[in-house]
């Protein structure tokens, strides 16, 4: 376990290489002098041409890369030229905010998505599972910006039973909670759908079927169990990718999250936070691959942990 | 062969079809992915045809401020109304049709024009080329592809060219991998055995023999895909960053409506409702073909 797990960190470090240097490389395309976005337009052009020596932007670009990445090496991720706070200060006042709507969007998306995939599977070709499935596609197909802000306009600006935006009024994180759980339903309840199918035409299902258990009891405690295992799969993986943040959601809903800090930083060409936040974001999906690899092995021990990649 | 064919099938008592006319019977039969065809073939052809349904100049762009704001129904001339700078919101709709559309298929194409090309080699060579190019696709999968396509708008300046490439790149792993799986299921297969003792060279095996029988498997991704495109076009229209003012698009539409929500909610209704319906409908399409091409993926 821990050879695969240094294994798979090691396998880690070129990507973030690759991630970084990807993105330092784009963002460098940029026409915008970050020193003017600073300064403001009608700062005097000595103080400008200060500044961007001071910042290292006459550098080569490789050179500032290296620069990032000998500081990153070091876990200093720079400073944010908006906030002149440090990026990691920055990037972790927002983590609590993610988790806590990753958890919320997740928990909805389960409890939908698993009733109705079970469902769905139990009665296969039924009108029930038909309407399940193209519910779960719809889903997955309405805009998450779109739904939050169809949510608001009924819960928040109409009923006024839900607050429409921000983290600190009570009952906030259910607006957006919904929002993202229902775009993660579609693949969930899928995933449910074809994992209970599967798992029903098992041998021992027939065995304890043949037994005389009811089927109610075949269902909840033979089957399910094994078939949920793929299941915790998919939602480790979203909940991964929602650690990236729900930028359109966390914008619409003006949650402290982040995906807006990443988006803010992106479009305002804040180069060291933006870095910064995407460099987080490779390192935090890859971490919650991996422990949801562990996971996978220590809940079905069938799966032996080896090599690397996916 | 078609007689060999014939033969096989009437030993096994099923009747005289070819595989054509299986595929279409198959596809035909799933209620959902009628609807999907036909629903994404009317958003084709509205996208094909605004510029005569509507005109660019006088209706789409013209501004009209006296009478901006106007509820759907109430004036005959605008039978959704008008937007805060009293543009039709009809017209405006169906030209963004066309920007959609075109902007994710447009992406897809590229993306899988790479994809392909990335996931062949190196699901054919195999090896060391392998496992190079999977590394690069990790590099380009570790970011999420819409924070991808977002630093890419962003750097390069929002324009419909850069989002179509912005929108690309955020795809192209993910299409390589799925071809490569698909590569790897078809390259053992005695024809292309056959082909390589006759000395065809790797270029004629990978786009003669092997690209041909991953067709299924990539006008699968096609359509599901273009969903994807069109989701991540209007996402990022809506943050500003997609097709700009005043070419009309269906998440910059809703982003323009939001100020107007309490008194004017069919400006965020209408757009958002298009691109729901469009995507809907395109991943329908996109399940039924699976369903119907390539029946072992069935979900």
């Amino acid at each position: 376990m821990l050879k695969y797990v240094i294994k798979r960190i090691l396998l880690l470090i070129p990507v973030i290489f690759g991630v970084t240097a990807l993105v330092f490389f784009i963002m460098s395309l940029s026409p915008g002098d970050p020193a003017l976005a600073i300064l403001g337009v009608d700062a005097e052009p000595e103080a400008v041409e200060a500044l961007r020596e001071k910042l290292g932007l006459n550098d080569p670009v490789i050179v500032q890369y290296g620069r990032w990445l000998w500081n990153f090496l070091h876990g200093d991720l720079g400073t944010s030229y908006a906030s002149g706070r440090p990026v990691l200060e920055e990037y972790f006042y927002f983590f609590p905010g993610t988790f806590k709507l990753a958890f919320w969007s997740m928990f909805v998306a389960v409890i939908i998505s698993i009733p109705i995939g079970i469902i769905s599977a139990v009665k296969q070709y039924s009108l029930i599972d038909n309407v399940g499935m193209v519910g779960a596609l719809a889903g997955l197909s309405i805009p998450n910006f779109w739904l939050g802000l169809m949510l608001i306009m009924v819960f928040a600006l109409n009923l006024h039973i839900l607050p429409s935006g921000g983290a600190t009024a009570p009952g906030a994180v259910i607006l957006p909670a919904i929002t993202i759980g229902t775009g993660m339903t579609a693949t969930i309840t899928r995933m449910t759908r074809s994992s209970m199918l599967e798992t029903v035409r098992q041998d021992y299902i027939r065995t304890a079927r043949a037994k005389g258990v009811n089927s109610k009891k075949v269902i909840t405690h033979h089957a399910l169990r094994n078939a949920l295992i793929p299941v915790v799969t998919i939602i480790c993986m979203d909940f991964g990718y929602c650690l990236a943040g729900a930028s359109t959601t966390e914008i619409v809903f003006a949650w402290p999250g982040i995906g807006r800090l990443t988006v803010n930083a992106i479009n305002s060409q804040d180069r060291p936070l933006a870095i910064g936040c995407l460099a987080m974001t490779a390192i935090a999906i890859c971490v919650s691959n991996m422990v949801m690899d562990i996971l996978y092995a220590i809940i079905d021990p069938r799966i032996k942990l080896t090599g690397g990649g996916k | 062969m078609s007689k060999k064919n014939k033969k096989a099938e009437t030993t096994t008592g099923r009747k005289n079809i070819s595989k054509r006319q299986d595929i279409t019977r198959r596809f035909l039969r799933n209620r959902n992915s009628v609807i999907g065809l036909v629903v994404t073939a009317i958003f084709v052809f509205v996208a094909l045809f605004a510029p005569i349904l509507v005109d660019y100049d006088t209706q789409v762009i013209q501004q009209d401020i006296p009478n901006r704001l106007l509820h759907p129904g109430e004036d005959p001339d605008h039978p959704l109304g008008t937007d805060e700078l009293g543009r039709d919101v009809m017209a405006r709709l169906i030209y963004a049709a066309k920007m959609s559309l075109a902007i994710g298929a447009m992406a897809v194409i590229i993306a899988i024009a790479i994809g392909v090309v990335i996931g062949a080699s190196a699901g054919y060579f195999g090896g060391r080329v392998d496992t190079i190019l999977m590394r690069i696709m990790e590099v380009l999968d570790g970011v999420p592809s819409f924070l991808m396509a977002l630093t890419i708008c962003a750097s390069l300046g929002a324009s419909v060219y850069t989002l179509m490439i912005a929108i690309a790149v955020g795809s192209i792993a993910a299409q390589s991998r799925i071809v490569r799986s698909a590569v790897l299921t078809v390259k053992n297969n005695e024809y292309v055995e056959a082909a390589k003792a006759m000395g065809a060279s790797d270029m004629q095996i990978i786009f003669y023999h092997i690209i041909p029988n991953c067709v299924g498997t990539i006008i699968v991704q096609f359509s599901v895909k273009i969903a994807g495109g069109i989701l991540h076009a209007s996402s990022l229209s809506f943050l500003g960053l997609g097709v700009q003012p005043p070419d009309p698009e269906w998440g910059a539409m809703l982003s323009g409506g939001r100020a107007y929500m309490l008194d004017n909610p069919t400006l965020t209704l209408f757009p958002g409702l298009c691109i729901m319906v469009v995507i809907l409908a395109f991943n329908m399409l996109g399940d039924g073909l699976r369903d119907s091409l390539d029946p072992r993926l069935k979900g």
